[in-house]
């Protein structure tokens, strides 16, 4: 009898660790300045202004340029030397009177730290109480809101930078609770102008009445013929006034939106509801019901039949296309969790994710860290803190993936690979269109879906790697 | 840095902005500034050198926003590309732990990659901490044998404008002079020629757009010891200090660099351009001059001559297409004039050149090309430039990125000549390029149709068919 080799089984492993402290090359991450700058644009009348160097404004300008191929008003205090040794107050009191003279119609001002004016230690609540009153003085007519939003960007990253300048323009602007407006506060994230369109359309389709925070869909703003047109964002001071009389709060996204919803529900008991970004069906569906148990409002046909097609798409690609295809995915970690759920409902493995961020402490006590952990029947690698070149090793280490998902900055990582890649989550500036296109809910899971099936087959095209399977298919 | 030392880079005695009584570089007002900081500067001023591995010391974002994303080109290594960033958290900065991360950080990068050399560029926050990163450089070097070059700019040391001039100062005192040029190879030499040996400084390779150049030097034996920083290594850097004669190409920037080359080591330099056929050609004649080489003067005059005789022929058909076509320049500094005269040449009235960053000697230049009441635009603001385009009837606007989306959104032609942009210009091969893009960005389709009203905002009568036009 011959003997016969049984193959053994090992266990499927997550690991969950933090990134080897080096330095960092090839940063997927920003500064927390950077993404309090991201959530000021969405504000209409609102000029953020940076207390910085003029740096720490003029390379996020150009991100969002890129990103958006539209220009944005984000302004600096242009901190010098001297500031840097007697303290920049005078620089930040002199740049709002600069823009309120400039803009008469503003009336937003979120003042950003940055890492230098927090070591410095300048006073930014002691400074606005003296703009408020040379404000006063020289414009009694006009409000003029200003926002602390304090961002040293050697904490944190531009991900928590977005929830700071979020919660700090909450607090600022919704400052007393009056009449209940009967509307939902829905909170995103930090999300394209698709994926805005979409949550309106569903929540239009479910007659709830809403407010958007922030409303983005106008960074995706028209040409017309006579009109000059200017890109900002559509949220308005009354909108974030209403927020407090809201029946609720939506939360889309745990660390990019979650303390702006609990500080209305600490303050103004909006009661809050948090739930998974709904990345892919399932999260979709969980969003759905949230939104039903919160308004006593019936889920749609139409939502009913869009997610009939949705599934119907991903099935047809799913195991023929999809199934065990490796997946390495990096991003923001809202939408890096979310599409790892999204992944595996299409079959795929998402087996590297990689989340920014040096707070790793805190991703412990993500319920979807622990879900992944549970469900998983493949390895996987949750790094955080994590820079693009993780991926990079792992690749000249031998590790192989199928598929990429994750921001333009990554490309390179992509093209040197030969690995097609799908763009996802911000900045996407190297594909046309992106920041149109839903990811959320299930045209979005449909439309990614497709994106990535799409990305491998011209990749089995150009490598002539079976693509004679696509002439039956 | 301490604010002398500062204060002696923005007195830099050769710059024209510095002959006035006051300083020609204004201190930014908050609130209404654009530009970077110094930061950006200099690491936009020595990012190009591509075989050293540049890391930024600080947090996250100065990195984290502004890597890759610079369109200078290199013909080999691609090391420059990486952002690297010793990414300073809250515990390195309370507990001072910023000098040992760099010293973590070069040895990553020098084990990852053996790089020619280290570059480090200090940010704000080392800045205010007091980490000595010139003795961690030091420390670095003497550890692992590679150079390790610390570059102090800070960002609120000043604008981007100091930041290039940190980086010119850095290259002459750190490396400059480290190491002698290898003699001309055998291949290199011409019989009958004399190779004498130039530097380029200020030359990014934007778009590799100095290799539309680069072939003429070799074809007059003008050896390009370096370019400073365009497709740059850093062993070329090294050997700069041997060059008989340099060319100071972009702006102000670089000047230092170049005056302390004349006045420690003799070599003459001149100030110049590759944008436009008259530039090139005035830069290949500069060069002539300068080394006093009467031999290579006439060669240089037959190359100019065969050259401009191409441009004038493939150009030829393009002119037809621009000649009184009127365009506003909205750039700073040497382009100011140097777009002007390129436009000129190919038959455009420029109705208004911007002047943000000029000096007096560029706005006499402009005068001399334009006339006596040219029109100067000093004010950066958007929405007055896009106003003052309507009222001048330009057909196209050639400006910096940052103008592109607002200006493409009020439905007006744009051509983006900013250095940061990823198309080359420069030399005869440019010039045509230029030509080329301006001719199809003025009379792209999409103009006729953004402008046009609907369909049905037109009276009927009026309305021009769908056969007309698709004619037109």
């Amino acid at each position: 009898m011959s003997e016969c080799n049984v193959a053994e089984v090992k266990p499927a492993e997550v690991k969950f660790a933090a990134r080897e402290r080096g330095g960092i090359i090839n940063p997927m991450y920003d500064c927390q300045p950077a993404g309090a700058q991201y959530a000021g644009i969405g504000v209409k009348d609102c000029i953020p202004l940076v207390h910085g160097g003029q740096g720490c404004t003029m390379f996020v300008r150009l991100l969002f340029a890129q990103h958006f191929k539209e220009n944005f008003d984000v302004a600096s205090t242009s901190l010098h030397e001297d500031s840097a040794v007697f303290g920049g107050a005078k620089r930040v009191q002199e740049g709002v009177m600069v823009l309120a003279r400039r803009y008469p119609n503003l009336r937003l001002i979120p003042i950003i730290t940055t890492c230098s004016t927090e070591v410095i230690g300048d006073d930014i609540e002691g400074t606005i109480n003296i703009c408020n009153k040379a404000l006063k003085a020289e414009f009694p007519d006009r409000q003029i809101y200003l926002a602390p939003v304090h961002t040293p960007s050697f904490k944190g990253s531009h991900v928590s930078g977005y929830a700071e300048c979020m919660k700090s323009i909450v607090k600022t602007v919704a400052t007393k609770k009056g009449e209940p407006t009967g509307k939902l506060n829905v909170l995103p994230g930090w999300v394209n102008p698709g994926d805005v369109v979409l949550l309106k359309r569903y929540l239009k389709e479910m007659g709830i009445d809403h407010h958007i925070f922030m409303d983005t869909e106008d960074f995706d703003s028209p040409m017309l013929p006579g009109k000059t047109i200017e890109t900002h964002g559509r949220t308005t001071v009354e909108d974030i006034q209403d927020s407090a009389n809201a029946i609720g709060t939506l939360s889309l996204a745990r660390y990019e939106s979650d303390s702006a919803a609990k500080y209305l529900k600490d303050e103004f008991e909006v009661p809050m509801h948090a739930v998974d970004t709904p990345y892919g069906i399932q999260n979709t569906d969980a969003m759905l019901r949230k939104l039903a148990e919160i308004t006593g409002k019936p889920i749609p046909d139409s939502l009913v039949h869009e997610r009939g097609i949705a599934l119907d798409a991903m099935a047809d690609l799913a195991h023929m296309f999809f199934a065990n295809k490796k997946v390495a995915i990096f991003g923001h970690p809202d939408l890096v969790l979310g599409l790892a759920t999204f992944c595996m409902e299409l079959e795929m493995e998402p087996s590297l994710l990689l989340i920014g961020d040096d707070q790793g402490s805190k991703y412990k006590k993500d319920a979807r860290i622990k879900a992944l952990k549970e469900t998983a029947d493949f390895d996987m690698e949750i790094i955080h803190n994590a820079d693009l070149w993780e991926l990079e090793k792992r690749i000249k280490d031998g590790a192989k993936y199928d598929l990429i998902m994750g921001h333009s900055k990554g490309r390179y990582v992509a093209i040197d690979a030969n690995i097609p890649m799908v763009r996802v989550g911000f900045p996407t500036f190297d594909r046309a269109g992106l920041y149109r296109k839903p990811t959320m809910g299930y045209q979005g899971a449909m439309e990614l879906a497709e994106a990535c099936a799409n990305a491998m087959f011209a990749h089995m095209e150009y490598t002539r790697n079976k693509e004679w399977i696509l002439n039956t298919w | 840095m301490n604010p002398n030392e500062i204060q002696a880079l923005l007195d830099e005695p050769a710059c024209a902005h510095n002959n006035k009584s006051k300083s020609g570089c204004a201190r930014p007002q908050p609130g209404a500034t654009q530009g970077g900081c110094a930061f950006d500067g200099a690491r936009n001023a020595l990012l190009p050198i591509a075989d050293v591995a540049h890391i930024v010391h600080g947090p996250i974002g100065c990195a984290g926003s502004s890597w890759d994303a610079r369109g200078t080109r290199s013909s080999g290594p691609n090391l420059y590309r990486r952002g690297m960033t010793t990414d300073l958290s809250d515990v390195d900065v309370i507990m001072g732990r910023g000098e040992k991360r760099l010293f973590h950080s070069i040895k990553q990068a020098i084990d990852t990659y053996s790089p020619a050399a280290v570059f480090v560029y200090a940010t704000c926050v080392p800045a205010m901490h007091g980490d000595d990163i010139a003795a961690t450089a030091k420390a670095a070097e003497k550890r692992w044998g590679v150079p390790v070059i610390p570059v102090d700019c800070a960002g609120f040391y000043g604008n981007k404008n100091l930041g290039n001039r940190i980086a010119g100062d850095v290259i002459f005192r750190h490396v400059i002079g480290t190491r002698e040029p290898e003699p001309v190879s055998p291949q290199a030499q011409r019989p009958g020629i004399r190779t004498r040996d130039i530097n380029l400084i200020g030359e990014w390779n934007v778009g590799g757009e100095f290799w539309n150049v680069a072939p003429l030097f070799d074809e007059l034996g003008l050896r390009i010891l370096c370019t400073l920083s365009g497709d740059s290594r850093f062993r070329e850097i090294q050997t700069m200090h041997r060059a008989e004669a340099n060319m100071v190409v972009c702006s102000k920037a670089m000047l230092h660099v170049a005056r302390q080359l004349h006045e420690q080591y003799g070599a003459p330099f001149f100030e110049g351009s590759f944008y436009g056929v008259e530039d090139t050609s005035a830069a290949l004649r500069g060069f002539a001059r300068l080394l006093g080489d009467p031999d290579l003067a006439e060669r240089t005059e037959r190359v100019i001559a065969r050259e401009e005789a191409r441009v004038v022929a493939a150009l030829e058909p393009l002119r037809a297409q621009l000649q009184g076509r009127r365009v506003l320049i909205f750039t700073g500094g040497y382009k100011s004039w140097s777009i002007v005269a390129a436009m000129q040449e190919m038959g455009m009235t420029v109705v208004a050149t911007g002047t943000e960053k000029s000096t007096e000697e560029d706005k006499a230049r402009i005068r001399a090309l334009m006339g006596p009441d040219a029109r100067m635009i000093s004010d950066n603001d958007q929405t007055a430039l896009l106003a003052t385009f309507h009222e001048c009837r330009a057909d196209i606007l050639l400006a910096g990125d940052r103008y592109i989306y607002p200006t493409l959104k009020s439905r007006v032609p744009f051509l983006d000549i900013d250095h940061v942009r990823d198309i080359g210009y420069a030399g005869y091969d440019g010039m045509i390029e230029l030509a080329r893009r301006i001719a199809s960005a003025i009379d792209n389709p999409i103009w006729e149709q953004v402008r046009r009203p609907a369909p049905w905002d037109v009276p009927a009568a009026t309305a021009p068919s769908a056969a007309a036009l698709a004619a037109a």
